[in-house]
């Protein structure tokens, strides 16, 4: 370990004489053999969101590549023909040349890979959401918090790279809508529900079924569950919903805009609960405290095909299957992926409290949400969208799980990981494992 | 002799008011300064039912000395108002009563550019209902007319919705750039009320009615009680109005216009229902070349009617839901209005909002207050209004040119300054129509 931390700092100084490196005449060093200036990349789960993430960073070193279906590992190794492969994380993590690794796993294994890459010293990007339930948020993020100043951590919430996001940010931050007092989340995918698939035999042999449901209660095998987040992440056991899903991208603009960290209180409703899949439909409310630029925020979340209210008629809900709108004393912000709309409160919004920016004042573009990930892991530049960002976001996400699950208005204990009005919350705070899977191994 | 009495007791009245504030400082009930008698306008009111009725409660701080129906019974009703008012069915009679000071008009349509230069004429303030005339040449004479004595005539038209804060917040967006550089102008309206043609003769009219004067300057059509009773009655047939255009065109163009500051169109080009010679089109859509300024370049306007529309810039604003609405499109966006509120689309990455240029807190345009007032105060006093006939007839001039080029079917180019559309004699024969023998419209 302490070898990797000085191989890192090494990488982190040539970096930043990255511009001396230069004169090396070209060709004296052939790719592959120059690691000093390029991260050796684990790549674990290859397919999917894993097959785009390892794509976006094949310009480092693909040292390992490991994936619990054996044809996703043939094809990715097609290509990356010097990377050493594994069907068990927990192994890939052992391989002694990893700088950082791109976990694109199920929901499940989520948090399980970040601590474990974090605790070896290993930057990690990880896919959205970072954790399958609220203590495993946590944990991320306490772990982040401890290495940070070692390792570069990126959730894959790409849009987050977008300049739609950096102009909505400013306007927020600029006073477009006045002094901000709540945002409305939405996005209308409608989750399936049911119950967890019935047993089909045989596994094939080209999938390792146990590794796949790894530290989560076991189910047998179907294939239904395998092919995309969509197919599993409504399984309580697998995934956290829409809320997990969508929610990490669409709750990360207003996270962003109005400076979120974690929740004082939270409650939720949605379909009858299940307790096999994640509620059809969900709406939640939380309380974020005030910070030193604005008053407490009201958040809530619709999925499911739940919307808020529109401030205007011309605000086409039909159309408008995602995004957030923001509220002001004097106006309103509607944002999505890419679109900024903003309507001034009839009376007394006359714009003079929005103060334009200069240019050098704009939020600067991003290198790319992958590429601002590999070099803050060899400068130490920070990310933006790194664990306690994103762990506060995901932990914010799954409190409302709880909520919904419990039926009450929850008092947060962030500190604490505990909900102060509400014991019987704690049995869905974190989840039980199967025997022998540790969370912070 | 008359105008020259009138001027006098005018500047007194101004200077009254000029000096209100040192009237205050008598006991009170002796003089109350600005509401004292001799510091009151007298007002005729023409045409007192409908919007004519609108208008009563507020004048009724000043003296009306005159009503003017071609309904006797409208008359009665506002004779319990105004008991000390003389009575008149003629406009042009209540026009000779020598005491007046004022003249607040809302007669049909077809009557409104008559009683504006009659009224100036005979150096009289006029507030006149929407919209300022019946066709381009009308317009263009209330203009003259007013701009000839604007150095003692206050002039407001009845655009009331202009008063609503929303549009200065319009204007200050655009002027300040949140758009970057204004490049096209929509308005539009969804109003529509088909009619096959000019209705039969139908009865007789009603004692209380002088129908032949209702009928007024415009060509002879019998009586049909259909036509009576509201401008959505006998607005869309061409010899008693201008349709949309001139009904909620005028009030939902005048958003636009206030953030435009243009002159008279340099182009004109239109499409819509098939051509009905009785009645104007429902729908419809108008687009001008309007000329650059001394703020922005040349643009865009258009004007869509009756289910024409712009295209939304996004399909998450649905412009159908605004039914009076305009929209303004820059180099780097979209602001989207109606009369009570506006929406700011910055459109693309580069949208960023360096250019938008931040107004102070004193710089705010001022609420103009109370719509009327704002003309009973400048009849008094420094003469200024919102919708004074320039800007009002600028707006109508263009739009009805608009239903010029409908007519035509083509493309026309206008010369603003003489009035002239230079490529279509046929154009040039519309811009004017024809009166009833014995009618003067600049009398």
């Amino acid at each position: 370990m302490s070898h990797q931390i000085k191989r890192r700092t090494f990488l982190k100084n040539s970096a930043a004489v990255g511009a001396g490196l230069m004169i090396i005449k070209s060709g004296i060093l052939k790719a592959g053999q120059s690691p000093n200036e390029k991260l050796n990349i684990a790549v674990i789960g290859v397919a999917g969101r894993g097959g785009a993430n390892l794509n976006n960073v094949k310009s480092e070193n693909i040292v390992a590549l490991c994936d619990v279906n054996a044809n996703n590992l043939a094809g990715a190794a097609k290509n990356f023909p010097r990377a050493k492969t594994y069907e068990d994380w927990r192994k890939c993590l052992e391989q002694k040349d990893i700088d950082a690794v791109v976990c694109s796993t199920i929901d499940h294994t989520h948090a399980f890979v970040n601590i474990w890459a974090m605790n070896r010293g290993k930057h990690v990007y990880c896919e959205k959401p970072l954790a399958n339930s609220v203590e495993e948020a946590h944990m991320v993020r306490r772990t982040y918090l401890k290495n940070k100043k070692k390792i570069a951590t990126q959730m894959g919430t790409q849009i987050h790279a977008s300049d739609n996001y950096r102009r909505m940010v400013e306007l927020i931050r600029n006073g477009a809508i006045g002094t901000p007092s709540e945002a409305r989340v939405w996005c209308s995918r409608m989750p399936e529900g049911g119950s967890y698939l019935p047993e089909v035999k045989p596994v094939p042999d080209h999938i390792n079924w146990d590794l796949w449901v790894g530290p989560t209660p076991f189910h047998p095998y179907n294939p239904g569950y395998i092919g995309g987040c969509l197919k599993w992440n409504r399984f309580w056991d697998f995934g956290s919903g829409q809320i997990g899903d969508m929610g990490s991208h669409m709750i990360d603009m207003a996270y962003w805009g109005l400076d979120l960290k974690l929740p004082a209180t939270c409650k939720a409703e949605g379909t009858e609960i299940n307790p096999d899949t994640c509620p059809k439909w969900l709406t939640a409310e939380w309380d974020h405290p005030a910070n030193d630029w604005r008053p407490a925020i009201k958040l809530y979340w619709y999925d499911g095909g739940k919307k808020p209210g529109m401030p205007s008629e011309a605000f086409n809900r039909e159309k408008l299957f995602k995004g957030v709108l923001f509220k002001g004393d004097k106006g309103w912000l509607l944002a999505d992926y890419s679109l900024r709309i903003l309507m001034p409160k009839q009376r007394g919004s006359d714009m003079t409290h929005y103060k334009s920016p200069k240019p050098e004042e704009l939020i600067p573009p991003s290198l790319g949400h992958h590429k601002e990930w590999i070099v803050a892991c060899k400068t130490g530049k920070p990310t933006t969208c790194n664990f306690d960002y994103s762990g506060a976001l995901v932990e914010n996400n799954m409190l409302a799980l709880v909520a919904y699950r419990v039926g009450k208005k929850l008092e947060y204990d962030a500190k604490n990981l505990r909900v102060k009005n509400c014991p019987e919350a704690d049995k869905y705070i974190r989840k039980t494992y199967r025997k022998g899977w540790v969370l912070n191994g | 002799m008359m105008e020259k009495n009138i001027t006098q007791r005018r500047q007194f009245l101004k200077s009254t008011a000029a000096v209100g504030m040192g009237l205050v400082i008598l006991p009170s009930g002796t003089l109350s300064g600005a509401n004292a008698p001799s510091n009151k306008l007298n007002v005729a009111l023409i045409g007192v039912g409908g919007r004519g009725r609108a208008h009563q409660g507020p004048i009724s701080s000043e003296n009306v000395v005159a009503l003017c129906d071609v309904d006797e019974n409208n008359l009665a009703k506002a004779a319990k108002k105004f008991p000390k008012a003389r009575h008149y069915v003629d406009w042009r009679k209540c026009l000779d009563q020598k005491d007046l000071d004022a003249v607040i008009c809302c007669t049909t349509d077809h009557t409104h550019a008559f009683v504006a230069n009659w009224s100036m004429n005979r150096g009289l303030h006029i507030f006149c209902e929407k919209p300022m005339g019946n066709c381009v040449e009308e317009a263009r004479v209330v203009r003259a007319t007013y701009l000839k004595n604007k150095h003692k005539l206050a002039t407001q038209c009845g655009t009331q919705r202009h008063a609503n804060p929303n549009f200065n917040r319009v204007r200050e967006l655009i002027l300040d750039g949140a758009v970057g550089t204004l490049t096209d102008v929509y308005a539009w309206g969804n109003r529509q009320i088909p009619r096959p043609g000019y209705l039969p003769a139908q009865g007789e009219p009603p004692k209380n009615l002088h129908y032949d004067l209702w009928i007024g300057p415009s060509p002879w059509h019998p009586y049909n009680p259909g036509y009576i009773g509201g401008c959505l009655k006998w607005n869309m047939y061409w010899d008693f109005g201008s349709g949309q255009i001139g009904d909620m065109g005028s009030h939902t163009m005048d958003l636009a216009w206030n953030g435009m500051d243009t002159t008279l169109p340099t182009t004109a080009q239109a499409t819509g229902d098939p051509f009905n010679p009785d009645v104007t089109p429902v729908k419809m859509e108008a687009h001008f070349d309007m000329p650059a300024n001394d703020w922005r370049g040349a643009i865009r306007l258009g004007w869509y009617q009756g289910g024409a529309m712009p295209r939304s810039p996004k399909p998450y604003v649905d412009l159908n839901k605004i039914g009076h609405g305009v929209m303004f499109k820059g180099t780097k966006g979209y602001v989207i209005a109606d009369f009570g509120s506006r929406l700011v689309l910055p459109f693309g990455d580069d949208a960023d909002l360096t250019y938008y240029k931040r107004r102070s807190e004193d710089e705010v345009i001022p609420d103009m207050g109370h719509f009327q007032k704002e003309w009973v105060d400048a009849c008094k006093g420094d003469l200024k209004t919102s919708c004074d006939f320039k800007y009002s007839c600028d707006l109508i001039e263009t739009m009805l040119l608009g239903l010029v080029a409908y007519r035509v079917g083509k493309k026309l180019r206008y010369d603003g300054d003489r009035g002239r559309v230079t490529n279509s004699a046929e154009g040039n024969d519309l811009l004017s129509r024809k009166y009833r023998p014995g009618w003067t419209l600049n009398g």
